[in-house]
């Protein structure tokens, strides 16, 4: 691949585009700043000593992070998210893991389990957590976080780490596992010696955090199940 | 000898898709079923009826909202579009360390919570918010502006901030894997830049932006915390209009008919977009 900058046949189209480019530059500056001015602004206004959300500078204080720490509910919040935000990425990485492996052969039905997999994604956010609702609603099962909850988080974090996963886990190097076998390893040792050290760790390791990602912006379920 | 693939795939498989099966498949058919009971004050109960989809079409209010929806989120898509290629094509030219700290800068505020992204506008928009102090600072208005919050505006610029990553990381997936010797051929053959993109980049790119498109739209179209956040009464999308009838009006069987009419205008979507490309590519940003 040749690395020369584009457009050096002459001095003029160059002048061009470094103009061009230039401007692209003043543009990204200005798309970071209205990127970032919001979110630092927040943190500033966190320390803001007036009762309300906003300007004028009141002075420096800390209450509201004491008043946050003294707050057990808000603490309570923290801790179920975090939990929640855990179990659902361990439950989903292992079935998308399988659901991968299950991938590498040739099996009848290939695309439609395939449509199944993301079919989470596909439906509308608030969807998925309005039937669920209407679910567990009639099966009298009372929302709760692990198991309304979760089921909802693994389901919209599921197709997610499938398709992290699976381009992985598909383009593995076979000679790899066929050495190991030639070798006497027995397949599930190929397995979690082979395939989970070198392939799958990488990917399952950010398919983790990952759906964790997908997860926190899910505040719609939570809200609704 | 070659190797066959570890495990039996039915074995492998039933776990994921019982699952989804369980949670996914039979909860969306059960809605369905529901769209067509009625609920009445004194809970919903077993029916066959259309009475919900007719006032769903036949009400201003309800229609009017969806109407509404579609066309903010097609404007949040638009704008979210043309805000963010520059963006992606400025990553894919980026080398080394320029990159690292571009992409690293884009995705950062992105592991903040949605609600969070959300959020700050109030405090930047509100009556006593920073935009008013500067243009009052500044002496360009004499009182705050209260129209700031809570419309449509508030509406479009959050969700247009809450979502861009999802357009611009497919976009700069998909001019990344552009042959970048196309580009200097077409440069050194004397085509301008305009034309450069207009007939180089953005065909080669297309699957980036369709895959940017319909994620950002059909986030829009089921937006609910952004609305409810900064949309006011004058703001609020279909989202909230279905979650009402769960939260607020306890009308079940009028939510589903509108739940199945959002999923019904999802998959007509991106049966329109299978024809073109795998569905899947959508999410692997035209990968």
């Amino acid at each position: 691949m040749s690395t020369h900058s584009i457009g050096v046949a002459s001095a003029q189209p160059r002048r061009r585009w470094n103009g061009y480019q230039t401007a692209l530059w003043v543009y990204a500056a200005v798309f970071f700043v209205f990127l970032y001015g919001p979110l630092l602004m927040i943190v500033v206004l966190s320390f803001n000593d007036s009762r309300t959300t906003g300007l004028p500078w009141k002075g420096f204080t800390l209450q509201w992070y004491q008043s946050l720490i003294g707050n057990n509910q808000l603490m309570a919040a923290l801790g179920n998210s975090i939990y929640v935000g855990a179990a659902a990425a361990v439950i989903a990485t292992f079935l998308a893991l399988l659901l991968g492996l299950a991938f590498r052969h040739n099996f009848r039905g290939k695309r439609l389990v395939l449509y199944l997999i993301i079919t989470p994604i596909i439906i509308p956010g608030i969807i998925g957590g309005v039937v669920l609702l209407i679910f567990f609603g009639y099966l009298g099962i009372r929302p709760s976080l692990f198991t309304t909850v979760l089921v909802a988080h693994v389901n919209w974090v599921l197709p997610f780490a499938f398709l992290t996963l699976y381009p992985r886990l598909h383009n593995f190097d076979k000679s790899l596992e066929e050495a190991a076998m030639d070798l006497g390893a027995r397949q599930w040792q190929v397995f979690l010696q082979l395939r989970s050290l070198l392939s799958a760790c990488p990917s399952t390791s950010s398919s983790g955090p990952c759906s964790r990602l997908a997860r926190s912006a899910r505040f719609r379920f939570s809200s609704m199940c | 000898m070659a190797v066959k693939p570890i495990g039996r795939p039915a074995w492998l498989l039933a776990p994921g898709v019982m699952w989804l099966f369980v949670f996914m498949i039979i909860p969306v058919a059960f809605t369905v079923v529901v769209s067509f009971w009625s609920s009445g004050y004194f809970g919903t109960k077993p029916d066959f009826t259309f009475k919900n989809y007719l006032k769903l079409f036949q009400s201003p209010l309800y229609s009017g909202q969806l109407i509404k929806t579609l066309r903010i989120s097609l404007e949040v898509t638009v704008l979210s579009l043309v805000l963010s290629y520059p963006i992606a094509y400025l990553l894919s030219r980026a080398r080394g360390a320029v990159k690292l700290v571009m992409l690293l800068l884009l995705f950062l505020p992105f592991w903040a919570s949605y609600v969070v992204r959300a959020f700050v506008w109030l405090p930047i928009l509100g009556r006593h918010g920073v935009l008013n102090s500067l243009l009052m600072g500044m002496g360009l208005i004499d009182t705050p502006i209260d129209g700031l919050l809570y419309n449509e505006g508030a509406v479009l610029v959050g969700l247009v901030y809450v979502y861009t990553l999802f357009m611009t990381l497919p976009i700069y997936l998909s001019i990344e894997r552009i042959d970048k010797g196309l580009i200097e051929a077409a440069a050194d053959l004397g085509a301008r830049p305009f034309s450069i993109f207009w007939r180089v980049l953005l065909p080669l790119s297309w699957p980036g932006v369709v895959s940017g498109c319909i994620m950002v739209f059909l986030l829009t179209m089921s937006a609910y915390v952004t609305p409810q956040l900064l949309g006011g009464p004058k703001g609020i999308l279909y989202g909230n209009v279905i979650a009402s009838q769960f939260l607020g009006n306890n009308d079940w069987a009028f939510g589903a008919a509108l739940a199945v009419a959002l999923v019904v205008i999802t998959v007509l979507l991106f049966m329109l977009v299978g024809r073109k490309m795998k569905i899947e590519q959508v999410f692997t940003g035209g990968g």
